[in-house]
Formats: structure tokens, sequence, C-alpha cells
């Protein structure tokens, strides 16, 4: 298994793509930092809202604030990786030179996801520790003090937590656009459906809300729904949330539960399903 | 039957000469249908340790299909596989693991060099000494061109690649599916003499092909396939020697035709000009001399004809029939 791991990080590694996503989260993340602060300081604009970008380029609120960015745009770029991954096995025909080499077709995907996943938290750490970086340098332009407070143990807990609540639903984000792709054997029905998940989804919600009692009840279970109460928890110390936002227990059970279903969805078809080649049938 | 160079140039030194008794490949009975149509039929084979068997058959015949359920692809709807002992259908990890098989185009990461193209193949296969790499680079002529993207590979040097990596383990089996598709004919000469050359090293290859030339000059044994069943097996040789041709020649060739239409021993008669050409047990040719000028029929030619594979591919899966169904052309 540990062989098949260090193939999918290699195949991972070399791909420009991986990289290249991860430069346009790094990117964007700083551009639109250095663009937000730029632009409060022209006239005009109120000095609280000014006050709160300030805030957001520099410690400690731009972590949060940078895992909101990441767990945004992270879903999209990771969906793309993710079904680019996985397709391209098929549209090469590489799946057939590693399944007919022997490999187990559960292992094989065990450590495809195994790999992406580590992609997902390396999505996560890398622009965020840039950003944290960023943010020394940021607080010296902006004549601020680098930390608002001192860092202890309590600070790392929360950091650490925030971390954990980004990289959950970028996990089940990974796990969608495999599933879907792995069913469809499409790399663009792959990112296809994710990303369109991320615009019904919502709409989803709002819908069955409006139509209440048992329906508005299924909204609660929806993936993106959890995705983005579970982002509300993200902050130091005890975190004000808006009434109404589902508990942090419930949003992890719900988004493990869908990752459950998206892994094994895909490990049932894969397994059962003859790896077509183009001179059969 | 005429059989130059390759295989029977080296018979007489090789280390195969000695074929091993052992059976490395076995399938018995394998099937596979999508809907109503058998793509594979009750395909039985047994492949022995040291030899070459050529899986002949036109397109669609089935022959990537059997290859694809041997490699655990496809389902199998009936039939064991067993390969080197080991039911490949229970326990596939374990039956491949000494198994080294190209099947269609060579299939690659194009982004990646061709070494790391290995380097996955080696891993998925838990991992090779790194001086393998140099090893079957040399062999396939490969070396210097390695780090280079395979997206800037030839087909020629993409074919040599996927060998590389179908020997990184040193099987014991090697499966072949049409090594040479697509190639010039000078890449189609190098990777016949590689085959050969690894035949004479004693290597088992199963070698699946369309190229009957090509076959003739490297296979010990043929199955060939049509529709999915098979038509004939057996050794090329005697194969050869079983469906020869009588070449006849005679003055009046529509009263030969019609004469010998009746004579149950002549399977089949195909014209070619005045050249009539029987499908008949060349021990009968003196009877076939002696009915013709019974009738009355002159005869200037008599003559048993070599066949090459390819006549007799075309004769077995009856791609040259005609109106009678005697074949007269």
């Amino acid at each position: 298994m540990r062989t098949l791991i260090r193939m999918e990080l290699l195949k991972l590694r070399k791909r420009r793509m991986t990289w290249i996503m991860l430069g346009m989260l790094v990117g964007l993340r700083l551009a639109g930092t250095a663009f937000s602060v730029f632009w409060s300081s022209q006239a005009g604009v109120e000095p609280e809202i000014r006050e709160r970008i300030l805030a957001s380029a520099t410690l400690p609120n731009t972590i949060p604030d940078a895992l909101n960015f990441i767990a945004g745009l992270g879903a999209f770029l990771l969906a793309i990786l993710t079904a680019a991954s996985m397709g391209s096995e098929y549209s090469w025909g590489t799946l057939r030179a590693i399944i007919g080499s022997g490999v187990p077709r559960s292992r094989f995907l065990a450590a495809k996801l195994i790999a992406l996943s580590t992609a997902a938290v390396a999505y996560t750490v890398v622009p965020l520790v840039i950003v944290v970086g960023a943010a020394v340098p940021m607080a010296w332009l902006l004549d601020r003090p680098i930390m608002a407070s001192g860092i202890d143990g309590p600070w790392v807990g929360d950091v650490l937590l925030m971390m954990a609540r980004t990289v959950l639903p970028l996990l089940a984000q990974v796990a969608m656009a495999f599933a879907i792709t792995v069913v469809t054997r499409s790399q663009a029905a792959g990112v296809g459906v994710a990303l369109a998940a991320t615009f019904v989804e919502p709409l989803a919600a709002l819908v069955l809300d409006m139509l209440g009692g048992a329906l508005a009840a299924i909204a609660d279970y929806l993936l993106l729904v959890n995705a983005q109460a579970l982002m509300q928890y993200n902050g130091f110390g005890t975190v004000q949330v808006p009434q109404g936002t589902l508990s942090q227990t419930h949003a992890v059970l719900v988004i493990l539960g869908w990752m459950a279903l998206y892994v094994t969805t895909a490990l049932l078809v894969f397994r059962r399903r003859d790896i077509e080649v183009r001179s059969a049938a | 039957m005429v059989m130059t160079g390759g295989r029977a140039a080296l018979r007489g030194g090789d280390a195969r000469h000695d074929r091993g008794l052992e059976a490395v490949l076995r399938v018995e009975g394998l099937t596979k249908r999508y809907g109503r149509r058998a793509a594979v039929q009750g395909l039985a084979l047994e492949l022995r340790r040291s030899e070459v068997l050529g899986l002949l058959g036109p397109n669609g015949a089935g022959k990537t299909t059997a290859i694809a359920m041997i490699l655990g692809l496809v389902r199998p709807d009936a039939g064991p596989i067993e390969i080197l002992g080991v039911d490949a259908t229970r326990e596939r990890e374990r039956a491949l693991r000494r198994v080294g098989a190209i099947i269609e185009s060579p299939s690659f990461y194009p982004y990646l060099s061709g070494i790391d193209n290995l380097r996955v193949l080696a891993l998925a296969r838990g991992g090779v000494p790194e001086r393998r790499f140099a090893e079957v680079l040399e062999l396939v002529g490969l070396t210097g061109r390695e780090r280079e993207r395979v997206s800037s590979y030839s087909l020629g040097m993409r074919q040599r690649l996927a060998i590389a990596g179908a020997l990184l383990h040193q099987p014991e089996l090697l499966i072949l599916d049409e090594p040479t598709n697509g190639l010039d004919p000078q890449g189609m000469a190098e990777i016949r003499q590689l085959i050969l050359r690894l035949a004479a090293e004693g290597q088992t290859i199963l070698l699946c092909s369309h190229l009957l030339y090509e076959v003739q000059q490297v296979c010990d044994r043929v199955v060939i396939l049509s529709q999915g069943q098979v038509v004939a097996e057996g050794d090329v040789e005697e194969l050869l020697a079983q469906r020869t041709r009588t070449a006849l020649r005679v003055d009046d060739p529509p009263r030969a035709i019609e004469l010998l239409s009746e004579v149950e021993w002549i399977e089949r008669i195909e014209q070619e000009g005045d050249l009539l050409l029987l499908a008949m047990p060349s021990e009968r040719q003196f009877e076939l001399s002696a009915l013709l000028h019974a009738h009355g029929i002159a005869v200037g030619e008599l003559r048993v004809q070599s066949r090459t594979l390819e006549e007799f591919f075309l004769d077995v899966t009856g791609t040259s029939t005609t109106p009678g169904g005697r074949g007269v052309a």
C-alpha cells in the first residue's frame, strides 16, 4: 500500500496542474488582500470597513479569513484536480496498465484518495503559511502590531481546529468529485457536477427552507450547507455564530456521512465494472 | 511451407529448444458476453514455459477481450484462468505478480518522462531495484531518451517503453497485444527482433497479433480465433502442412471444376487465372491425376503449393469464401 501511495504522490507532484492550482490559491489570496488594503486607503471608505479590512490582512484575523477563502476557492480547485487525476487515468488508458499489473482495485482507489487528501491538506497548509508570512510585512507597512496578542497553547489549538474545519469540507469535495468521475468515467462530468453542486445546493437549501416542515429539515443534511455551517465556527476563542447555525457536531457527522457515501459508491462501482479495452465489445 | 529466418533460424541453438512442459497459462471454456453477442466463447488454451504462442484473429475476433480477462480488466462470464498454477480469478494479485503485459496501445502519463513512467509501473508492483531501469531501457534501445517526456516520444518509442515496462519485474509470462501496431516497417522489424531475442532467451510469450507474417516468424504455436471461437490451433508448421493446397493446371478448367466439386475429399476449389487451387490431402495427388485423366481432362501442372500462415488464416476464418460454398473464384 505504501508504494501505491508513493506512486500516486509521484504522479500528483509531477503534474503541473497541481502546482498551478496551488499557485492560484496563494496568488489570488495575496492579490486580493493587497487590493483590499489599497482600496481601503481610498477616501470615502468608512472607518469601520477600513478597520475590518486591515484586521483581516494582519494577524491574527488573517488566519480565519484566509481559511474561509481557501475553503471556497480551494473546493473548486480540488474538484478540478481530483477529476483530472482520476479522469485522465481513463482517457490516457493508464488504468489498464496499473490494474492489469495486478494492483487490487480497492487499494488503487484508496491510494489515489489518500494522495488527493494529502493535496487537500497541502492546499490548506501551504497558502495559510504563506499568508501568515505575508501578514508580517503587511503589519509593518500598515504600522500595526504584528500580533494583537501572544501565541499560547489555546491560540495554537484554535488555529489547528480552524484548519481541521477547513480541511474536512475540502476532503468531502474531493470525495464527491472522485465518486462522480469514477461512476461516469469522465473528467468533465467530475468537474462539472462538483462545481454545479456548489451553486445548486445553496439554492436547493433555500427552496427547501421556504417550503418549511419536513422539507426544511432535509436542508440540514446537505453537504455544502453543513460545510458552510462548520466554517462559521472558525475564529479565536468562543465564536458567536448566527442563530440557527447547525452545531459543529451535526456538521461534522453529516460531512463524514457524505464522504462515506461517496467513497463507498466509488468503490462499489469501480470494483464491479469492467475496465474497457477499445477492441472489446 | 516457407519459414525463413526468425524462429526457424533460432531453433538450432537457442535456449528454448527444449520447451518446458509446465503450463504457465491455462484457460478453459473462457467466455465473455456483451448482451447477446459472445465476444469470446469457450476459449481453451495452454501456454507452456518458454513457448511463444500466437493468438490470432481478425478485428473483433475476441483476442483483446481474452487478454483483458486474463489480466483481470474484464470479468469473464465463465471459465477458469490459471497463471503459474494460481487461480487468477480468485487471487488476481498473486497470479499477475509474475506477468508483464501490454494491452492495446501503449498507455503512459504524457507529462511524465520515460523513466518516471517506468517508476510508476515499478511502484505499482511494489518497487524494483534501481539498476533494473537502466537494464530494460538498454534492452529496448531507449537509453539516453528516458528523461524526455513521453508526450515527445514517437509511437515506436512508446511501444518500446511499453515493452520495457512489461519487463521491469522480470516476468515469467509476457503478454503482448499487437506490439507493432501503428509502427512503420523499420519499427516493426525492431520490435520483432526484440521479441525474437526475448524468445531465444527463454521468455514465455503470448503474442496477440493480426500481422501473420510476424507471427509466423516468431511463434511456435498459434490459436486462431474467429467471432469469439477457436477455429484452429497447433504448431505453426503442422497447421500449414495440414492445409497445403494443390495447384492444378488443366486444359478445360470449367469441366474440371464441375467434376472436382463432387469429390468429397476436396474441401475447396479456388481459381486464379488458369490455375486451380485445391484444398485437399496432398497424398491424394495421384488419385486426382487419375480421376482427371479418366474424364479426359489433360493435366499440365500438378504440384503441392506451400502455404503461408496468412493463406491458412484466411482459409480457416472463412474470409475467402465464394458463392456455392466451394470457394470457386
